[in-house]
Order: structure tokens, then C-alpha cells, then sequence
């Protein structure tokens, strides 16, 4: 792909975002910015902005905080985009661990494992993924979700339309974020727009409860 | 198996299709190339092009270029371009290859009836992403305020 031709005022303002982003939530990537900047000019570029803040805003208020993230980054991950899926997923793993002390089931590596499944197959280790009871509700919302997407359901209940609005903003963003998504590595995560991920200390603690439970389960 | 063995097959008046398999690289998209801009030059004017991806497990990056050089070519002869994949990895790389490509005709899905819903439309894929988030998002606001209402 040929990079972005941009203005210089664009490409201030895409670096602009880029550095707030890193000192505010300790990860972003320019490329992203720049592309969606160019590809969708400054209009759209603020509404697709606006979407996810109030998609965002909707998961939070409906089913809290660390779910909220979780279905974001399993709605860009059918989208084969490993930039949101692996970041959201992240940041829903370290509020969890952060929060409640825990290793979630759903995290970067994981969300790497399922990319190259069949979607119905993909699904159904998600489920088992999710088999403990408290994620029963994550469970219920993901494979509502995932019913949504393969068209075997219409949005009928306020939760479906909820998911359909994640579902769909977020496959408007993959058309920016894919073109890091594709390649990303898992381990190069990070919490895009979300401050957990300056905790760099929170960070390192659960990739060391992560790993030692690998070698655990080895 | 070989994915060229599968040739572009002119499936309609408007259609040709191309069905991909295993393991997509950069030599195959090379060589299916020349066959399949032939096949649409041959589409009359809005024609149809149907990628189907869904038996193709890789892609590698090389070959999500070539595929984007393709659509280029696709998109200057004004057809409209499914992109039909079954895998998440898959359907990422068509989303690489249409923005890539900064084809607005063309369209990763994932059955066959968003494929056709697509090929007989007349939306640009900017715009349809745009309306399809915007409206999502309405009906949601518009339930979750009348639930609270209820409430």
C-alpha cells in the first residue's frame, strides 16, 4: 500500500492525536490516524469519531466497563482486525486483572488463535472460552452478536440493536485500522484510547501472571 | 490444490465469478491476474466481479498487494467487487485489499446474500459503512431512551 498523501496541516493534526494518545492511554500508531484521515477526510473522520464514543458510551452504561471492551474487540475481531481486537481485548484483560484479580479467558494471544478458524468454529471455542459462570453474560452478548453478524437473526431486542451499533461502527473503523490490523502481532498490543494502558507496572504484572499460569498449565 | 485451477467462470450476462482455495501467495495472484482482467473487460458496463474466498485458509501479505493491484484495475473498468470470506483472518485481508485498492465499489461479506445485496446495489462502500453505524446507532439510542422511558 502507498502511504497517505497528506497536507501538512493533516499531518499535524494526525500527529497531534497520534502524541495525545500515547501520553494519555501509553499506545497509539500513526498510520492509523493518517489513513483514516486520508481516506475518509476531516467530516467523516470526526463522526466515525463520535460513533465509537457513543457506541462506547452505550456498552459502558448496558453491561459496564470491562464487557463493554470485550465486545468491541470481538466485533473488530470478525473483521480480521487485529489492531482493535487485540487493544480492546487487552484493555478488558487488564481492567479485569486490574479490578477483580483475575486472568481472564479473552485476551490478545487468545483473539490470535481464532483469526484463522472457520467463524461458526471460532464461535464455538469462544463459547468454551467463556464456559465459567461469571462470564456467562459476555457469553449470552457475544453469541447474540455473533447470530447478528451471520444474518440468522434481526435486531428485535434493545440489547441486539446495542450489539448491531458495535457491530457496525466497528466495521466501519476496520476500513481505517486494517491497515495495521492485518499484521499486528499480539504481544504489540495496546489499550487504544483507554488510560489503563499507561499503567506500564499493571502491564508487566499481568503478562508475568499470564506467562507463569502458561507454565502452570504446561 | 492449486488455487488457479479454478478459472474466472463467467457465471451471467454481468457476473464472473472466481473461486480461490488453501493458501493464497503472491505467484498465483500473478498468474490469475491477466485471466481475470480479461474476463473483465469482457463484463458489460457495472458488471459483477464475485471473489469468493470462503476455502482459502492464508493470505499472505504479498498476495493481499497483488489482489489490491487487481482491484485497481477492477475498479477503472467501474464493476462492483464481493469479496465472500468465511475466516476472520480472510475477511481482514479483503478489508486490506478493498482499502488498498481505494476501490468504492468493492465489498468484503460473508454470505452470499450480503454478496448480492452488494453486486445489485449502488452504494459506495464509504458511504454505506457511514449510514449503516449511523443508523445502527439511532435505533439504539432511540431503544435504550424508550426503555428508560418505560422504566
Amino acid at each position: 500500500m502507498t502511504g497517505p498523501q497528506l497536507s501538512l496541516p493533516k499531518r499535524l493534526a494526525a500527529r497531534a492525536l497520534h502524541t495525545a494518545l500515547q501520553l494519555t492511554c501509553g499506545g497509539s500508531r500513526l498510520e492509523v490516524h493518517e489513513e483514516a484521515i486520508v481516506a475518509l477526510g476531516w467530516r467523516r473522520f470526526l463522526e466515525l469519531s463520535q460513533n465509537a464514543f457513543l457506541v462506547l458510551k452505550m456498552l459502558k452504561e448496558r453491561y459496564g466497563e470491562i464487557d463493554a471492551q470485550f465486545i468491541i474487540g470481538i466485533a473488530a475481531m470478525w473483521n480480521g482486525c487485529g489492531y482493535c481486537g487485540y487493544g480492546h481485548a487487552l484493555t478488558g484483560a487488564l481492567l479485569t486483572f486490574r479490578d477483580h484479580g483475575r486472568l481472564h479467558p479473552l485476551d490478545p494471544h487468545v483473539l490470535a488463535e481464532l483469526l484463522p478458524l472457520e467463524s461458526d468454529d471460532a464461535m464455538v471455542r469462544l463459547a468454551e472460552l467463556l464456559a465459567d459462570d461469571r462470564d456467562a453474560s459476555l457469553r449470552r452478548l457475544i453469541a447474540r452478536m455473533y447470530e447478528l453478524r451471520a444474518g440468522r437473526a434481526v435486531p428485535e431486542t434493545t440489547d441486539d440493536h446495542v450489539l448491531d451499533a458495535a457491530l457496525q461502527t466497528w466495521t466501519w473503523y476496520v476500513e481505517c485500522s486494517i491497515v495495521v490490523g492485518l499484521t499486528i502481532q499480539p504481544e504489540d498490543a495496546f489499550c487504544p484510547g483507554h488510560r489503563v494502558g499507561r499503567d506500564k507496572a499493571l502491564l508487566a504484572r499481568y503478562r508475568h501472571a499470564r506467562a507463569s499460569r502458561a507454565v502452570v498449565a504446561r | 490444490m492449486d488455487p488457479c485451477s479454478d478459472q474466472p467462470e463467467r457465471v451471467s450476462a454481468r457476473r464472473v465469478r472466481v473461486r480461490l482455495e488453501g493458501v493464497l501467495d503472491r505467484d498465483q495472484i500473478d498468474q490469475l491476474r491477466p485471466k481475470l482482467l480479461d474476463a473483465i473487460d469482457r463484463l458489460p458496463r457495472r458488471g459483477e466481479l464475485l471473489l469468493d474466498l470462503v476455502e482459502v485458509t492464508e493470505c499472505a501479505i504479498a498476495a493481499c498487494r497483488a489482489l489490491a493491484l487487481v482491484q485497481r484495475k477492477v475498479r477503472a473498468s467501474g464493476a462492483r467487487t464481493a469479496y465472500l470470506t468465511a475466516r476472520a483472518r480472510i475477511h481482514g485481508a479483503a478489508w486490506w485489499i478493498v482499502h488498498a485498492s481505494r476501490d468504492p465499489h468493492a465489498m468484503p461479506v460473508i454470505h452470499m446474500d450480503q454478496a448480492e445485496q452488494w453486486l445489485q446495489g449502488d452504494a459506495q462502500r464509504l458511504d454505506e459503512l457511514h449510514a449503516r453505524s449511523t443508523r445502527a446507532i439511532e435505533r439504539a439510542r432511540h431503544r435504550c431512551a424508550q426503555e428508560g422511558v418505560e422504566r
